[in-house]
């Protein structure tokens, strides 16, 4: 392996998308903890700060996007190379559509407003905990793993915890549909707060697929790739 | 992620891969055992052990200096050409030992066409008819230019000038023309070494469909540097590589899909990568 040289400007451009990929969890993470916290304090100026940032994480999504084929492009990657960029286009892809749920929350603290909450927040707090962990172990796994038995290990890690936050999302559901079939004057907000159950439900579910894009980077095989869409 | 050029031929013939990453087929066109080749006291290609399947294009890949055309050359004797080099090891054309046969039959059998375009100069149609003509064929020679130009997809361009020196053909054109004075002699097997280094995108892409139009009848060995070459056109993919010693080994081979999606060696991936070489 004397002759290894390295590709310079490949693992450079790479680097930048994979540095972009970062700036963009970063983002996303802080809106996530921005987000919940302005829904349990009912701080509406800051819901409607993160709808209103939502586009920066749109933004760097599509610039991350036009990164990744300007490389496939100039350097016709094969191998781990492709499947590095054409997964980081993916996990591009899955951050915004959690920025997304994560706007979705926002707007429906707006709509709520100021109105007092007909519940006291359990399960929710247990949803976002466990959500924001695969997200970031997810993360984690994915722009430091080097190898697939650790990938291995880390997404059945993330796959048991969205069975736990499958389970709590329908908690939540039974628990508001039970009540809201008995007082009328509570749907309207409890349609809402299922509503954020269920983004975060969802962005547990894009959590698992980024694991499961780690596993395809590390090994090529695309076999464990599951959409999760298809489950809802 | 790759995908397979030519489906209609893909040989499912293929046994397994053993354990150090060489796939194996069941009556292989054309195999090397063991095979050795110095030159003088030079050991170029060491241990090599190799199988083409019918009807199907196997790339032979790796860093230049890496024993690819010395190996390519083995498969129809064009090392005897070479005074110093000698062959240890087997080569079986059909399962026949290639040294047991008349060494002008194995170059009809199995062709060559070269990196740069190498018409004698002579008129196209003597190009095309030479082989036929050595071989002692006196009858329908019109018929078998024609049909050997048509096959190298060289027909509508000369038929109007077949007596015009094939000097004046542009590189792509000649590279046809030697391409259709190897078919001219019916050969079952093609050996390309690079030959498309010398030519234009164009000529390129039109070698490469005819590569894969002759894999639907005959066998197609090439040696590529172009990685995107080896992927649109071969269905099996061969990686060479030199260590310290520059002895050139072969160090995995198998699928196309495999070699360039998720090579099973480290040294595979660091040269389809780029990473090497």
């Amino acid at each position: 392996m004397d002759d290894y040289r390295g590709r310079k400007s490949l693992d450079l451009e790479l680097l930048d998308v994979e540095t972009k990929i970062n700036v963009l969890y970063r983002l996303v993470n802080t809106a996530f903890i921005e987000s919940m916290d302005a829904f349990y304090e009912k701080d509406l100026s800051l819901s409607k700060k993160i709808i209103e940032e939502d586009k920066k994480i749109n933004e760097l999504s599509s610039e991350i996007e036009n990164l990744a084929i300007n490389v496939i492009r100039n350097q016709t990657p094969v191998a781990t190379d492709i499947r590095k960029l054409t997964s980081h286009i993916f996990v591009a892809q899955e951050l915004e559509r959690i920025g997304d749920y994560l706007r979705g929350i926002s707007r429906i603290n707006t709509k709520i407003g100021k109105e007092p909450f007909i519940t006291k927040f359990e399960k929710i707090p247990k949803m976002e905990k466990v959500a924001k962990e695969m997200l970031k172990m997810s993360m984690k796994s994915y722009l430091n793993e080097k190898e697939a038995d650790g990938a291995v290990e880390t997404s059945k890690e993330i796959f048991s915890r969205d069975d736990e936050i499958d389970n709590l999302n329908t908690q939540v559901q039974q628990d508001l549909i039970k009540r809201m079939s008995k007082n009328s004057k509570i749907v309207k907000q409890g349609t809402y707060i299922i509503w954020v159950a269920h983004n975060l439900e969802r962005i547990s579910d894009r959590s698992t697929n980024i694991a499961e894009r780690t596993l395809y980077v590390l090994t090529g095989d695309s076999s464990s790739l599951i959409d999760h869409d298809l489950d809802e | 992620m790759v995908e397979k050029t030519i489906d209609t031929n893909h040989n499912s013939n293929k046994i397994s891969s053993s354990e150090n990453n060489i796939i194996n087929f069941e009556s292989p066109v054309l195999e090397a055992k063991n095979l050795n080749v110095h030159y003088g006291k030079v050991l170029a290609v060491k241990n090599v052990s190799i199988q083409v399947p019918k009807n199907n294009v196997v790339s032979l890949i790796g860093p230049s200096g890496c024993g690819k055309s010395t190996l390519i050359r083995c498969f129809n004797r064009m090392n005897d050409t070479i005074r110093i080099a000698k062959i240890d090891g087997t080569i079986t054309y059909n399962s026949q030992d290639i040294y047991q046969l008349d060494p002008a039959e194995v170059r009809y059998r199995i062709g060559m066409v070269f990196q740069k375009p190498n018409p004698f100069p002579k008129s196209i149609y003597e190009n095309v008819a030479f082989g036929p003509k050595v071989n002692g064929v006196k009858e329908n020679l019109d018929e078998i230019v024609e049909s050997s130009l048509k096959k190298a997809d060289l027909w509508k361009e000369v038929k109007d000038r077949l007596k015009e020196n094939a000097y004046g053909l542009s590189g792509g054109q000649q590279q046809r023309l030697c391409i259709a004075r190897s078919l001219a002699v019916n050969p079952e097997v093609i050996l390309m070494d690079e030959p498309c280094s010398a030519l234009d995108p164009i000529s390129t892409d039109r070698i490469e469909e005819l590569i894969k139009d002759l894999s639907k009848t005959m066998t197609i060995l090439i040696v590529t540097h172009n990685m995107q070459q080896a992927i649109r056109v071969s269905n099996y993919a061969a990686c060479m590589m030199a260590g310290e010693e520059r002895i050139g080994e072969l160090i995995e081979y198998g699928e196309v899909d495999q070699i360039f999606g998720n090579p099973i060696d480290k040294r595979t991936e660091n040269y389809v990568t780029g990473r090497i070489g």
